[in-house]
């Protein structure tokens, strides 16, 4: 049997964005991760417990934040909603098996991807693309916001390293990318 | 351009982010079938098209997806408070907005 193929929504932008690259700005696609969508009862301790003891950390419960690392993080959407992105595949079932009683776990990794945006000039191209406030006395380290980028749906967070990754929609990952490609240019 | 607060998300957003979604705190009949053609058409269609301070329903759907209330002047767009689905308004705001 042969192998089957991964390739990201994103792969044949790959050798546009590495050629605009540098510079001011860096764009690339992330590596496929999984994406789960997890609803539960944040004042339910025992579904928060469960979540945090499968997980390794806890859920966030702070609007327009995330908490987790490189490899697992976990994103507020709503009140009883998050988004779960992991490459360890493992999470999904474990969260089943862990999580008891009234929540719902939903592989949502077909319809989404990643876009990490680098360099001085990530926050303008931000700025001229989306309506939120992305300015750094108000959105910080550990902040996720779920915004319009180019009138697009985005979930737009800012990590650690100070960089951005835009969490889209498979459908517009097309448009957005030549959106970047369009936006980045005058900074290459 | 409206800033509209939304509950959920402790934040002034813009109002490209939300979706109005029409006069807030209809209760649908318990009994729908005991109603006249007449009651149910008037629980479906017709709206108060208040004049003035007005409790009306918004979603914020770029964002949280949720629902939630607010209290805005119809004629001045004023907004006086937005609050979430399931509770109560405060008192309106005496007269007409400033
Ligand atoms: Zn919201």
């Amino acid at each position: 049997m042969s192998n089957i193929l991964v390739e990201t929504p994103l792969h044949h932008m790959a050798d546009a964005f590495m050629t605009l690259s540098g510079g001011g700005i860096n764009i690339h696609e992330a590596d496929m991760v999984s994406h789960l969508n997890l609803r539960g009862c944040a004042s339910d301790s025992s579904f928060m417990k469960a979540a945090q003891k499968t997980l390794g950390f806890a859920l966030p419960v702070v609007p327009n934040s995330f908490s987790g690392h490189d490899e697992s993080a976990a994103y507020w959407l709503g009140p009883d909603e998050w988004l779960i992105t992991t490459n360890d595949i493992a999470v999904e079932d474990a969260l089943r098996v862990a999580l008891k009683g009234h929540f719902a776990v939903t592989n949502i990794t077909g319809g989404q991807t990643i876009i990490s945006l680098r360099g001085g000039a990530s926050l303008e191209i931000l700025q001229k693309s989306s309506i939120y406030d992305f300015h750094p006395s108000k959105f910080k380290v550990g902040n996720c916001v779920q915004t319009t980028f180019a009138k697009a749906g985005a979930l737009v967070v800012k990590k650690a390293d100070g960089s951005f990754n835009l969490i889209i929609r498979r459908s517009f990952a097309d448009y957005i990318g030549r959106w970047l490609l369009d936006a980045a240019r005058e900074y290459s | 351009m409206l800033k509209i607060h939304c509950p959920y998300c402790d934040e002034q957003r813009e109002e490209e982010e939300f979706s109005y979604s029409g006069e807030a705190h209809i209760s649908r009949p318990l009994d729908p079938g005991a109603l006249s053609d007449a009651d149910w058409a008037d629980y479906l269609f017709f709206r108060k098209n208040t004049r003035g301070w007005h409790h009306e329903m918004w979603q914020h759907s770029a964002g949280c997806r949720r629902y939630f209330n607010v209290t805005r002047h119809t004629v001045t767009y004023e907004i006086f408070e937005s609050y979430p689905m399931g509770t109560t308004p405060k008192a309106l705001p005496k007269g007409d907005a400033r």
